[in-house]
């Protein structure tokens, strides 16, 4: 028992080096601020007093789906075109401070106040990818401090991580409510249904085909345990990473596989962070020197 | 007694405990058909209530929407959801068209009860053109055949494309 107490423990509250925490911290402010730009340009559309849904549909719709979140700036604000662009660069701005590591704490509060309030306008527009973003920010609001020796307490990098592996593993538990994930016929579908691209012979047996379908499920119902492995963490870093990039490049251009690489930042350890950095650092001057070179 | 009872000691229980609950959380929203009641409005509420059910729900039924908008030349204008004449270029595209999906996903959702439909369509009628007379609602099932191999090889799938409806809104009160 006391083992299990100690582990506990040094899980939660031994002191690490704040660099993973910090590259996710980086990636995921930098995503929130291309989310509030995005929808920056489409506010009039989606938010504002003249949107494309009334206020009064919304709230409609809102009791009849329950889909609405509750909690909103806009209880305290009048709603106006001002207002709603007022709450988006409040939006920008946090995130770029966030991004910069400037308080943090109150960064990451302005963000998810600013989401969650333009969330309770038109939640119908906020997809995964923005859900997540509110959950990691949300998480953000307990940003560790550091300590005098440049290291913080790992909560926050911990419960990144566990949210790597829940979204890994309930994503796969609701691919197999699905009859065709199941008989494994699905990619068939969403490569037919959807302007997916063109990938010769990997489409064209449905042996391939079911072998992508029911891998992915595969991967998705391991991946988020095995990365916890020491052992296999590096390979399911690399595989992950690879994952994502492929279904970013074939399924479509999502944010959402930005948000998964951001989430497995948390599972490098700070001596590979230096690897990389030093690995950069002997590939910059050698690379430029080269290119100088080519030019002469 | 009292070293246990420190500060430092409450702080660390409590917060055990919030780590606890938030993880049976999170772990309880892991299972498909989950719901916690009373305990999800509140994170719906805060707005961070977590579902991970992407790509869950496709298979060999599809839908196809459009809105038609005809002025009073006979000029005639068609908008897609999912994009909705919108977000097919500039900065954050990509982006900004998984919010028009998404909004497509909830708009197809209740049609043809769905009132959104009548809301949309107004405002892309007064939006587009200046006088425009009227505004239909399209939407069409297609159905992918199932797989089916020759010599080894997957045959090109037969679309079956079924009219579902066709909705005229009225310009009554549009914005």
């Amino acid at each position: 028992m006391k083992s299990l107490a100690r582990r506990w423990d040094l899980f939660w509250y031994e002191p690490q080096n704040s660099t993973p925490l910090g590259a996710s911290r980086i990636c995921f402010a930098l995503m929130a601020l291309v989310t509030a730009a995005g929808f920056f340009l489409d506010a009039d559309f989606w938010f504002g007093p003249n949107a494309v849904l009334n206020s009064q549909t919304f709230s409609e719709m809102s009791q009849q789906i329950s889909q609405a979140s509750g909690f909103t700036i806009f209880a305290w604000l009048p709603l106006t075109d001002f207002s709603v662009y007022a709450v988006l660069v409040l939006w920008a701005i946090a995130s770029v401070t966030l991004a910069m590591g400037v308080r943090p704490r109150i960064s990451a509060a302005l963000i998810l106040i600013a989401m969650v309030s333009l969330r309770s306008l038109n939640p119908w527009v906020f997809f995964h990818t923005d859900v997540l973003l509110c959950a990691i920010i949300a998480l953000m609001i307990f940003y560790p401090k550091q300590n005098n020796d440049g290291k913080t307490v790992p909560i926050l990098r911990r419960l990144l991580q566990i949210q790597l592996t829940v979204i890994y593993f309930s994503s796969a538990l609701y691919k197999l409510t699905n009859q065709y994930w199941r008989d494994g016929s699905l990619l068939y579908y969403l490569y037919h249904s959807k302007n997916l691209l063109r990938v010769p012979f990997l489409f064209d047996h449905f042996w391939s085909i079911r072998a992508m379908t029911w891998g992915t499920i595969a991967l998705e119902l391991v991946i988020g345990w095995l990365v916890w492995h020491p052992k296999l963490r590096r390979t399911c870093i690399v595989i992950g990473l690879l994952f994502h990039t492929m279904l970013h490049i074939f399924v479509g251009r999502s944010f959402f596989q930005w948000a998964m690489i951001g989430l497995y930042l948390t599972f490098i350890e700070p001596s590979e962070y230096e690897a990389i950095k030093s690995w950069l650092q002997a590939w910059r001057p050698t690379r430029l020197h080269a290119l100088k070179n080519s030019k002469v | 007694m009292s070293s246990f009872m420190s500060g430092v000691n409450i702080k660390r229980i409590c917060l055990n405990f919030l780590l606890c609950f938030y993880i049976a959380t999170l772990a309880a929203w892991v299972v498909p058909g989950i719901s916690l009641g009373v305990y999800d409005r509140f994170w719906q509420w805060a707005g961070l209530r977590q579902k991970w059910d992407m790509f869950a729900e496709i298979g060999p039924t599809s839908y196809k929407a459009s809105f038609v908008i005809v002025d009073a030349n006979g000029d005639r204008k068609v908008y897609y959801p999912g994009s909705l004449g919108r977000a097919n270029q500039g900065c954050c595209w990509s982006l900004r068209q998984f919010h028009y999906h998404k909004f497509t996903s909830f708009l197809l959702a209740g049609v043809p009860e769905n009132q959104v439909v009548d809301e949309i369509g107004k405002y892309l009628a007064s939006h587009s053109m200046a006088t425009p007379v009227k505004v239909f609602f399209n939407l069409n099932r297609i159905e992918i055949s199932a797989p089916e191999e020759r010599d080894g090889i997957l045959v090109p799938p037969e679309y079956n494309r079924i009219h579902v409806l066709t909705k005229r809104i009225s310009l009554g009160s549009a914005p």
